[in-house]
């Protein structure tokens, strides 16, 4: 199955070359931006997951958003009571912070670290609690899959041994934050106790 | 702001604990003649071991999460260290409640303990899954655990904030709403029992 883009606009080659510019102008600029930038940017193309934002239509996506868009990408569990809703709390402050139409192309994709646990219905119910409709609720289309995208990112992660069945496990994640812009790039990455503020520094940054 | 106060009975000089004197707690080093002689002075004087509680609150719980995260401040003013050392809630609230603090893992702690080597291949066997190695390029990963309890020392303020100490409840009978409140015990080792009214706000409000 042919993974479905995110970007399901056409993409227009000259808007992509005024965001490459202001993206690139906006980093050179801006050194005391939040978080840090990899050289080289690592590519996301090619990592595939299943978003259930939907619940009737399960979509396989990638991680790559709209032309003009930025994507948010952390990789959590729902039994997480602290450092998980915390962050997806700054990132929704930080959408409310620079307005609707910027917080329009920005958007959180939260994968599951932890699937066995972690079903479509209850991604959809706790994203919607911080971001309305407006999220990705990403499900591992397997194990490889998130094994792939974990390598690829940098993204660490042990779920607890347990018994099959028992539900009580606990589960370590690094709780980066993970910025991906229309090209596919990792083009920045925030650290757990990065503020709203950070968050919505970097928007207005990246999103001229 | 809502404050509670509860008052448990005396604590004897005897049983303060010195391996909890934190950074707060009297200077015996400095003028340590002039401490000495007010340390047991207050200890005599201070008939009442209060522990005040502000802020209790805690975070909703969304989609059946099943857990919650409590957050407070814990105010000392006596000369006394105290410890706290457990929490609880009604019957029926939640079926465990633990005393949690959420930690950044230290990867030279955990050195045999079943990391993946180092070729770099995910995997999830049946009951275990873990992803990624311990080289120095590799993020820290956070987890969250029990501690056996949170020194209160004498005369401080100790905040549970997100990211730090909270007090964990799990396996929640109901979602957690929105401007509801409950009710939580919290046991220390020398006030006692001390019981507030958690008020569950929003997200944004934790």
């Amino acid at each position: 199955m042919n993974p479905k883009r995110l970007a399901q606009r056409p993409a227009v080659l000259l808007a992509a070359v005024i965001l490459g510019v202001g993206l690139a102008s906006a980093l050179l600029s801006e050194p005391e931006l939040p978080g840090v930038a990899r050289d080289p940017m690592p590519a996301v193309d090619g990592l595939t997951f299943v978003d259930h934002r939907t619940a009737d239509a399960p979509q396989e996506v990638d991680l790559i958003p709209d032309p003009g868009e930025l994507l948010f990408v952390y990789f959590g569990y729902l039994s997480c009571p602290d450092v998980c809703p915390m962050t997806m709390s700054d990132i929704a402050q930080a959408r409310d912070a620079v307005g609707p139409a910027l917080a329009a192309r920005t958007r959180v994709a939260f994968v599951t670290v932890d699937p066995q646990r972690d079903g479509p219905d209850r991604l959809r119910s706790y994203l919607s609690h911080f971001f309305d409709d407006d999220y990705h609720a990403l499900i591992p289309v397997d194990e490889a899959a998130l094994a792939a995208a974990a390598d690829r990112l940098g993204v660490r992660y042990e779920i607890e041994a347990h018994e099959p069945g028992d539900e009580r496990y606990d589960v370590l994640h690094s709780a980066l934050t993970y910025v991906v812009d229309d090209r596919g790039h990792l083009v920045r990455e925030l650290p757990f106790g990065a503020t709203p503020d950070d968050y919505a520094r970097l928007i207005r940054a990246l999103l001229p | 702001m809502q404050r509670y106060r509860f008052v448990a009975s005396a604590v004897a000089v005897g049983l303060l604990l010195p391996a909890c004197s934190g950074a707060d707690g009297p200077d015996l080093t400095v003028e340590g003649a002039a401490a000495v002689v007010q340390q047991p002075e207050a200890a005599e004087t201070d008939e009442e071991a209060a522990i005040l509680v502000h802020h209790a609150r805690s975070r909703m719980s969304p989609s059946r999460a099943g857990v919650a995260a409590v957050y407070l401040d814990l105010e000392n003013p006596t000369a006394t260290d105290d410890v706290l050392v457990a929490a609880s809630v009604p019957e029926g609230f939640a079926g465990r409640v633990e005393v949690h603090e959420t930690y950044e893992v230290d990867d030279d702690s955990m050195a045999g303990d079943g990391h993946m080597s180092s070729d770099g291949n995910g995997h999830m066997s049946d009951d275990t899954g873990m992803h990624g190695g311990s080289d120095s390029d590799a993020p820290a990963m956070m987890g969250m655990r029990e501690v056996p309890g949170i020194p209160v020392p004498a005369g401080s303020t100790v905040e549970l904030v997100p990211g730090g100490y909270h007090i964990m409840l799990m396996d929640l009978a109901e979602d957690l709403v929105t401007g509801e409140e409950f009710t939580l015990t919290l046991e220390l080792e020398h006030a006692g029992a001390v019981t507030v009214s958690v008020e569950v706000r929003d997200h944004a409000d934790v």
